[in-house]
């Protein structure tokens, strides 16, 4: 009867270690406060206008307040790998046991792509993206708040095991089979690691089709795909690759889990089964994804580098097409993750060769960005600093790629912390200065007030610096032979000073990150000298500038007509004039079916995770009765009239 | 107009879901594939086929494709009747398969075949579980647009839901070619 | 008779697919069963007349190709396709290069050495 109800969770699982009970009782003070906050000050029905909110604007927002979170949940598993790798020499073997460290390692891989660097993006792309195509909302509204909740629940799920104890994977953050196999993991952690990346994953799938759909059939009359603001472009791309790498990594983890849960036999050691098989799918998703990463960040780089030297970006079109094959090309060399590991020449050498021409699209690009610089009178605000920030560390980063897709010098530094060096370098540099670039750039059409300038550049500069002396440490480490994910090395190897200075480094960073912290709250408190009055605050080029800021509901209260590129800037050169007779709009409304769908689907996940089969069963059920009782609602749309939208429209005219 | 927009970018987007889920199948049909020969010292694919069998539940399912068809032509033209009459005849159809296939499943472990028998047997069933499972959730799908139908006729909505469905059918009939093709067919050879 | 806004619905599409789909299936089950070919060329014959079917099936039925530019549809159709071939192929390509060089016991050795790992 326990076992029927409770499944595996027993009360020997729940928290007995300091930092899970820390965890537990700091989140449980944490939800206490809250609810008590949330009561005093009667806020509960604006909190549920948020968690129902279909407004890809407020699900951007909410995107990016989870993603800071978990940012902060795993820069802890970053204090404590460098802690203990600094300590961990000789006699001492550092704060933590290998095995916890090696959860800890899963934990910051998995945190920082899932949760982090994906959820700042999706936050970007639900506000940004809408704007730039002059479009009201997205294709499917639903399916947007479906997608955010199904990413708050993996959120959860990855961090449960404080609140509920079990462990976390320690098999590294793709958890490559046989080893997350249940011979040689029984615990719990690699059933939290698959549910979690199973639900959010989904939730992604969700949010690429989404998108698709929404930038290919829903932009402002006039706007053809070679007229799209480039932003928009690169997030296309990326949800091509999304759609397309997606449906393997969910196939590749149900398969790891009919091993785990059904006996089956894909990738154990027994039984026929084949572990590499698991290696080579887990990569075919486990590349491209990079460039899901990396892809919306250029974008962010090319508007802002257009809109801060007021020049029309240099080569709009082949920008474009290095956009294109950087996301065709990025589906065709999964294999250099694993040159070492028995294929022969020619395998290699394909692959080998594949992941080099990716450089050619790439340093295209690198160069358009300079091109549209040379001559130009650029101001230097800090959108600008991240992004020349970005273009020293990537083209670093880019080099050291290179060298590794050569298979004989991959041989020599494969898993060494030459690579750790390699890929930070790419996603710090790439994708993140991009995400704070375009946080930065972005941050007064959300808010109505600008980012304070003086701690944005302080923030840079400790951010960059920081990085530098983070990681080139990293990469001599690598060529003297430090391996990734160690939890001990012995005094003579000579390797402690490297890791110190790497560990100074990311004090820099996290002051940089304190820094940035700063910069929102000291901005926030004097938005008054800050304020963004004309919604267009950097002299932009392109649609989202055209409209308030923060844009109303409805984004437009005239849907735009374009004609040129950088269509706001032409409007601009042609004079604005002002709507005078606006239309009813069709705006869809709010529905709580999404987080309740995402509830459910946490139920699967948790009770996966402990054999609890019944719930697994309500779990699986209630998802699809949510689901199917909003297929039969038809009114999910309302009417804002046309004289309503002439009242908002005149209220903001005269606050602004 | 915006009813007419609206079914379209509905209907374009359930493509590209679907496109996903045909990624999803390549996935499972390249690990069938890699695994095929994997049996462990089990019996291998020509021995635990029954090509006949399979033969008639191919027939089956490609029927039910085309009665799908009709049900949405009959929609189209507006008459009711044989809309319900044709899905009535898909379900049926789908019932049909999905029993054929269920119990080629329970022979197969009844006879110690089971899926923890060998990585092919893993990967085989699978691969057509997955199937299966699809047009599982195909004929819950056609259960609740029937009673849709019935309680409140052939509105823009249902009309709209039935061509989505009749797409995902057809797409499923698809997948099984390929599934006929190379599991059944080759595994014979 | 064509129904407004859907091209390709209709009764003849549908009667050729069926037929068409029907024909072909039967053939490739006679070519097995009766084993009128001989093995590259009864797999290669087997496989034709799939992806005729795949074709039929997709023209008459999924009624691919029918719709108003720009043909969004057939455009992520073909995406598709390549990334689905890339799946198939590459891995059967790698897979079938991995096992010629290691056999199954080695290469879980392998990756439990070179990930870093302690049982």
């Amino acid at each position: 009867m326990k076992e029927f109800l409770f499944g595996n969770l027993t009360l020997a699982a729940l928290p007995h270690q300091w930092f899970t009970i820390g965890g537990t009782i700091s989140m449980m003070l944490g939800g206490l406060l809250t609810i008590v906050l949330l009561t005093y000050f009667k806020k509960w029905r604006w909190l549920w206008g948020w968690v129902t909110s279909t407004d890809p604007k407020k699900i951007g927002i909410m995107y990016i307040v989870v993603a800071s979170l978990m940012f902060f949940r795993g820069g802890l598993d970053v204090g404590l790998i460098w802690l203990q790798q600094a300590t961990s020499v000789g006699a001492s073997h550092g704060i933590l046991s290998a095995d916890h460290l090696q959860q800890v390692f899963t934990a910051h891989g998995d945190i920082m792509v899932f949760f982090v660097t994906m959820g700042f993006l999706f936050g970007l792309i639900n506000i940004i993206v809408p704007l730039q195509i002059g479009a009201r909302d997205l294709a499917f509204p639903f399916l947007n708040t479906l997608g955010f909740w199904l990413y708050v629940a993996g959120a959860i799920l990855i961090n449960l095991f404080f609140v509920l104890g079990g462990d976390f994977a320690a098999t590294g953050w793709l958890a490559i089979a046989p080893l997350s196999e249940l011979q040689y993991s029984p615990g719990v952690g690699v059933d939290y690691w698959m549910w979690s990346l199973q639900i959010s994953g989904l939730g992604t799938l969700l949010g690429g089709i989404n998108f698709i759909v929404t930038i290919l059939k829903m932009r402002a009359p006039g706007m053809t795909l070679m007229k799209m603001p480039l932003f928009t472009w690169t997030s296309l791309c990326s949800m091509f690759l999304v759609v397309s790498i997606f449906p393997i990594l969910t196939v590749t983890m149900g398969l790891l889990f009919l091993d785990r849960y059904f006996g089956m036999h894909f990738f154990t050691t027994s039984f026929g089964g084949n572990a590499m098989m698991y290696t080579n799918l887990i990569w075919m998703w486990g590349h491209p994804e990079v460039y899901v990463l990396i892809l919306p960040a250029f974008g962010v780089y090319s508007e802002i580098v257009s809109t801060f030297t007021r020049k029309k970006l240099f080569s709009y079109t082949s920008v474009v097409i290095s956009a294109i094959a950087v996301t065709v090309l990025a589906l065709s060399v999964w294999l250099h993750h694993f040159f070492t590991m028995g294929a022969g020449a020619d395998v290699n050498a394909f692959f080998g060769i594949m992941t080099m021409l990716i450089a050619i699209p790439t340093g295209a690009q690198v160069l358009n960005w300079l091109s549209t610089m040379y001559k130009a009178k650029i101001r230097f605000s800090t959108p600008m600093l991240w992004f020349l920030g970005f273009i020293v560390t990537f083209t670093l980063g880019g080099v050291a790629g290179v060298m590794m897709a050569v298979p004989p010098i991959d041989f020599q530094v494969h898993n060494s912390l030459f690579l750790v060096a390699h890929f930070h370098t790419m996603i710090i540099g790439g994708a993140l200065f991009g995400i704070f670039a375009g946080f930065t750039y972005w941050f007064p059409k959300v808010t109505g007030f600008k980012l304070n300038e003086r701690l944005g550049r302080y923030a840079f500069w400790l951010w960059l610096i920081g990085f530098f002396v983070s990681f080139i440490p990293l990469y001599i480490l690598g060529f003297l032979g430090a391996t990734r994910r160690l939890d001990h090395y012995a005094a003579s190897t000579g390797w402690q000073p490297f890791f110190i200075i790497a560990a100074v480094g990311l004090g820099i960073i996290i002051l940089g990150a304190l820094m940035q912290l700063t910069q929102i709250a000291v901005s926030f408190f004097q938005r008054k000298q800050n304020l963004d009055t004309t919604g267009d605050p950097w002299d932009g080029r392109t649609l989202e500038w055209a409209t308030s800021s923060p844009p109303q509901h409805y984004n437009f209260a005239i849907i735009p007509k374009v004609s040129e590129r950088d269509a706001f800037w032409e409007m601009k050169q042609k004079g604005l004039s002002k709507p005078t007779n606006y239309e009813d709009i069709v705006m869809p409304k709010n529905t709580p079916l999404g987080i309740y769908v995402a509830v459910f689907c946490f139920l699967i996940g948790f009770a996966l995770v402990w054999h609890i089969n019944w719930l697994a069963v309500v779990g699986i059920v209630g998802a699809l009765f949510c689901v199917i009782w909003r297929t039969f609602d038809e009114n999910t749309e309302e009417i804002i009239p046309a004289s309503e939208v002439a009242r908002l429209e005149a209220e903001r005219e005269q606050n602004g | 107009m915006a009813e007419h927009h609206n079914s379209e970018k509905n209907i374009f987007g359930f493509w590209v879901y679907l496109m996903t889920d045909l990624i999803m199948f390549a996935v499972l049909f390249a690990t069938y594939a890699v695994l095929r020969n994997q049996t462990f010292g089990g019996p291998g694919p020509k021995e635990i086929f029954n090509l006949p069998y399979v033969l008639v539940e191919t027939l089956i399912l490609l029927t039910s494709s085309f009665t799908v068809g009709l049900s949405l032509l009959a929609a189209h033209k507006n008459s009711k009747t044989q809309a319900l009459v044709w899905l009535g005849v898909t379900f049926l159809l789908g019932v049909a398969f999905l029993t054929l296939e269920i119990s080629e499943f329970r022979q197969l472990i009844l006879e110690g075949h089971s899926f923890q028998s060998s990585a092919f047997l893993s990967s085989y069933f699978a691969l057509v579980g997955t199937h299966g499972l699809h047009i599982f959730a195909g004929l819950v799908w056609m259960g609740i647009l029937v009673y849709k139908i019935l309680v409140s006729g052939l509105s823009q909505g249902s009309v709209r839901k039935l061509t989505l469905l009749s797409l995902f059918w057809h797409f499923l009939d698809l997948v099984w070619i390929f599934i006929f093709t190379i599991v059944y067919l080759m595994g014979v050879i | 008779m064509e129904v407004a806004n859907h091209p390709g619905v209709n009764l003849k599409n549908y009667l050729i697919g069926f037929t068409g789909s029907l024909a072909l299936t039967l053939a490739s089950y006679f070519v097995v069963a009766n084993h009128l070919l001989s093995n590259p060329l009864a797999i290669l014959t087997i496989f034709s007349f799939a992806f005729l079917q795949f074709s039929v099936q997709l023209i008459f039925f999924l009624h691919l190709g029918k719709e108003t530019n720009p043909r969004w549809k057939l455009a992520i159709f073909l995406y598709t396709a390549s990334i689905v071939l890339l799946v198939m192929l590459g891995s059967l390509w790698i897979m079938s290069h991995l096992s010629y060089h290691l056999n199954s016991h080695q290469i879980n050795n392998y990756i439990m050495r070179d990930e870093q790992f302690k049982k």
